[in-house]
């Protein structure tokens, strides 16, 4: 067979894939412009807007720390309600996660039902149980940890249950072997393969959760938020800056002290049989568990010896316990009367069933609507902004490995600050409407979506690289030709992900006057039509189920 | 380029001289090499896993710096090149990988009209990129390495042996004076890895190519090559002719004396690496 001179195909035949992905490229531009037609976007006002902001920080610059008792005991609560919600949200997930877990669930109903659970916590933005029950109860931080604790197991009970799905199935055959219960197996053969992500996962979530605890004070459930809030409405511009530097500082360290915990904790086991660079503190440390170890079985000793990994592990789990307790005598909260003295949570419980529009029918449907295009506005706009910062901050594409880990830093520093501040911030500077929101969002959408694509590079296979450069190609070819068709899959599966996070919270920044379904969302709590509530949450919530499926389909599509 | 084909070194495809490299972390995998490779020679390359052999193929072609000496490919001194007169050297000497280095979700076609990327200009995704004859070009290299059939199909779907002749059609995009293989049937079977050996041997006869290929199967290597160079931490400790040594001599290369034990870490983490 001659290839020169043969009629023969020299590129692909039209598979029933590529007209899919045509249709799913066409629909996304097309929504992508009815969005932003939908919300009056145009790119000359975003000049306005911008300077607008840098008005704002101008006016905000320098912060005013005279009111910083008040700020550091705000802060301090919005720790505690954090550190109590995420403890009260581990407690609870324990059991669930052991429900709805394939190998340790005591029957497939009960695993549907706990899966369940898990799932319906996380379909309910924490702001708005917060909202909630600082009706049902008392406005104040007990409010806030509840709500916390509640929606925090969406995530934590997942990750829980993934994680004791994950374990090796042979210890726990061995131990069953052994004539054990099946509580002596999970406790002896799975707890233990799943502890150190579970207790990954509880501190990722910590983060979380004090970003999200930040702004409970917006519907009145304690902590630092309302006074960004309260300060901006009364044009006290310059201590308000003082409250967003002071929650700024404080989220950064907290977050690079959860990463540097965690990443000890994962690390073991990914370093687990390798060759790990040997510093001066490490080989000190190895040189002293050895010893510890030979003279631990010299002398028979039946108690474990001190070595370092010991004292980690034990002193983390004492602090965080230390902390709880800390958190539970100092936080603002009368416990007995907190439990007991439940004025509303009748009418609450009442009201919550059946869910009705309460003739909010349009408005409903245009809020969702709204808050969606919002969502897709930022997702775009972010993503885009945000592939070539992602680009730098990667180790094996940037030159400079020391640059990558530089801006690296600092995009994870700005993505600190809650998309709710910022749309504080961006609504007092430019006025309420959804396209401060928008901009908001878009702002926190970059920070965040450049580290997950960035995350998304570094995770690339370098062989086809390296194979595609030793033939001559440039940095650029090389780069488009193997690092990219690499990449797609995990940027179309991030983007997804990006879209259903920015819509979950796009349908709340309406609390701050940033547009979407948010001000009908407060407002139905506000005049106690909690059937209307109910109502919306469960329509976010489908949206939020139409967006996976849309999602899942596209994910097949770039595998 | 005056350079490039100077005349007294134009029998010698690779010449190279007391070439040592040293990585940062202290390790000295080359240590003092120096041969010349005559053109259209095929030489095996042998010696345990962490004797220096990958080292010593991935200097030739400038994916690791030499720490001292000099190599000289087809005439350009590899220590002294720019970037753009190394990309010149790498568009003629082709390099086979143990890991494939193909795209997993890229066609066999494309991945193989990513060698042609060396003689064009500016970056390119997707096959309808190429110009038509340089498909027709992969088509036909496809076609000798036995995978027409394949040349739509994701790399991801063929068998180990496969991907290893899509890569060595890659290669042939180039139309390389020079080949260099790395280890390119370690993680093969043997059926397979005697087809690739077969395959490389066969081209390098058809285009009168300058073969360096490193291995571990002593007994192909004999038969295969012309000659075999053998490495000991990073020293040739043998150099001959293929038809004029004996098997045992070949075979005291693997015999392990207990002062490699790094390279038995060396292995052991190579292996997590894959499994990773």
């Amino acid at each position: 067979m001659n290839i020169e001179t043969e009629k023969i195909r020299t590129v692909p035949a039209i598979s029933r894939i590529d007209i899919q992905k045509f249709v799913f490229v066409v629909v996304s531009v097309l929504g992508f412009i009815w969005a932003w037609n939908y919300l009056d976007m145009s790119v000359l006002s975003f000049f306005d807007d911008l300077s607008n902001v840098a008005n704002l920080f101008k006016r905000m610059y320098p912060p005013d720390f005279s009111g910083m008792q008040r700020i550091i005991n705000a802060m301090l609560e919005t720790l505690w309600m954090a550190l109590l919600g995420t403890a009260l949200a581990a407690v609870l997930s324990y059991p669930l996660a052991l429900g709805a877990a394939k190998n340790t669930t005591p029957h497939p109903y009960v695993r549907y039902l706990c899966r369940s659970l898990i799932t319906l916590t996380r379909a309910v933005p924490e702001l708005i149980l917060a909202a909630i029950f600082v009706v049902a109860f008392n406005p104040g931080p007990f409010a806030g940890v509840l709500a916390i604790g509640l929606h925090s197991i969406g995530m934590i009970g997942r990750l829980f249950a993934d994680a004791i799905e994950l374990g090796n199935e042979s210890p726990r055959e061995a131990i069953l072997a052994v004539g054990s219960t099946r509580r002596q197996t999970t406790r002896s053969a799975i707890i233990p393969q799943a502890l150190p992500s579970m207790i990954a996962t509880v501190l990722y979530r910590l983060e979380i959760n004090i970003r999200g605890s930040s702004v409970l004070g917006l519907v009145g459930a304690g902590g630092i938020g309302i006074i960004v809030s309260e300060s901006l409405e009364s044009i006290q511009y310059k201590p308000a800056l003082a409250a967003v530097s002071v929650l700024f500082v404080v989220i950064v360290c907290v977050e690079l002290a959860s990463t540097a915990i965690r990443g000890s904790l994962l690390g073991d086991a990914a370093n687990f049989g390798r060759q790990t660079r040997q510093g001066f503190f490490t080989r000190r440390a190895t040189m002293r568990n050895q010893r510890l170890n030979e003279k631990a079985a010299r002398t028979r000793a039946v108690t474990p010896p001190w070595t370092s990994e010991r004292l980690f592990r034990v002193g983390l789990g004492a602090s965080f316990g230390f902390l709880v307790v800390v958190a539970i005598f100092s936080v603002d909260i009368n416990w007995w009367q907190a439990v007991l003295d439940t004025p509303r949570i009748n009418i609450v419980l009442k009201q919550l069933f059946p869910p009705s529009f309460g003739g909010e029918r349009s408005g409903i449907f245009k809020g969702i609507l709204e808050s969606f295009a919002m969502a897709v506005v930022a997702a775009v706009l972010g993503i885009s902004l945000a592939l070539p910062i992602s680009v730098a901050i990667s180790r094996n594409i940037n030159k400079s490995a020391f640059l990558a880990k530089v801006y690296r830093l600092l995009v994870l520093a700005l993505r600190a600050v809650p998309e709710l501040i910022v749309a504080v911030i961006f609504v007092s500077a430019m006025g309420l409407g959804p396209v401060p929101g928008t901009l908001a969002l878009t702002t926190t959408v970059i920070f965040f979506s450049a580290k997950l694509f960035g995350d998304a590079f570094e995770e690339v296979n370098s062989a086809p690289r390296e194979a595609v450069s030793s033939v001559g190609a440039s940095r650029a070819q090389e780069f488009v030709s193997t690092v990219i068709p690499q990449f797609i899959p995990s940027f179309i599966s991030t983007s997804f992900y990006l879209l259903d996070v920015y819509f979950r919270s796009s349908t709340i920044l309406g609390i701050v006057g940033g547009g979407g379904i948010g001000y009908l969302l407060i407002q139905s709590i506000r005049v106690y039509q909690f059937d209307v509530t109910a109502t919306i949450v469960i329509s976010v919530f489908l949206m939020v189920l139409v967006i996976e499926w849309v999602g899942n389909w596209v994910r097949g599509l770039y595998r | 380029m005056t350079k490039v084909f100077s005349a007294s070194e134009s029998d010698a495809a690779v010449k190279v001289t007391s070439l040592s490299k040293k990585f940062p972390n202290g390790t000295l995998a080359v240590d003092n090499v120096s041969f010349v490779v005559p053109r259209g020679q095929v030489v095996a390359v042998l010696g345990l896993s962490g004797s220096g052999k990958s080292t010593l193929m991935r200097t030739l072609n400038g994916l690791h710096a030499p720490t001292s000496g000099s190599a000289q490919v087809l005439g350009t001194d590899i220590s002294k090149t720019s970037s753009k007169e190394l990309r010149t050297l790498r568009r003629q000497v082709g390099f086979i990988f143990q890991q494939f280095g193909l795209v997993g979700r890229m066609t066999c076609i494309e991945n193989v009209l990513t060698g042609a990327l060396g003689s064009l200009r500016g970056p390119r995704l997707g096959v309808r990129m190429y110009p038509v004859a340089l498909r027709r070009e992969a088509l036909s290299h496809l076609e000798r390495v036995g995978l027409l059939e394949q040349a739509f199909q994701r790399a991801d779907t063929l068998s180990g042996g496969q991907m290893q002749r899509v890569a060595i059609a890659r290669s042939l995009m180039q139309h390389p004076k020079v080949l260099l293989a790395d280890e390119p049937v370690a993680s093969l079977d043997p059926e397979s890895s005697t087809q690739i050996l077969e395959l490389i041997a066969s081209l390098a006869r058809e285009e009168n190519m300058t073969v360096l290929c490193s291995l571990h199967q002593v007994e192909l290597a004999k038969g295969w090559s012309d000659r075999i160079i053998g490495l000991r931490s990073g020293q040739i400790v043998l150099d001959a002719m293929s038809q004029a040594i004996s098997m045992e001599t070949v075979m005291a290369l693997y015999k392990n004396d207990g002062k490699d034990e790094p390279s038995q870490n060396m292995q052991s983490s190579q292996k997590l690496d894959q499994m990773a």
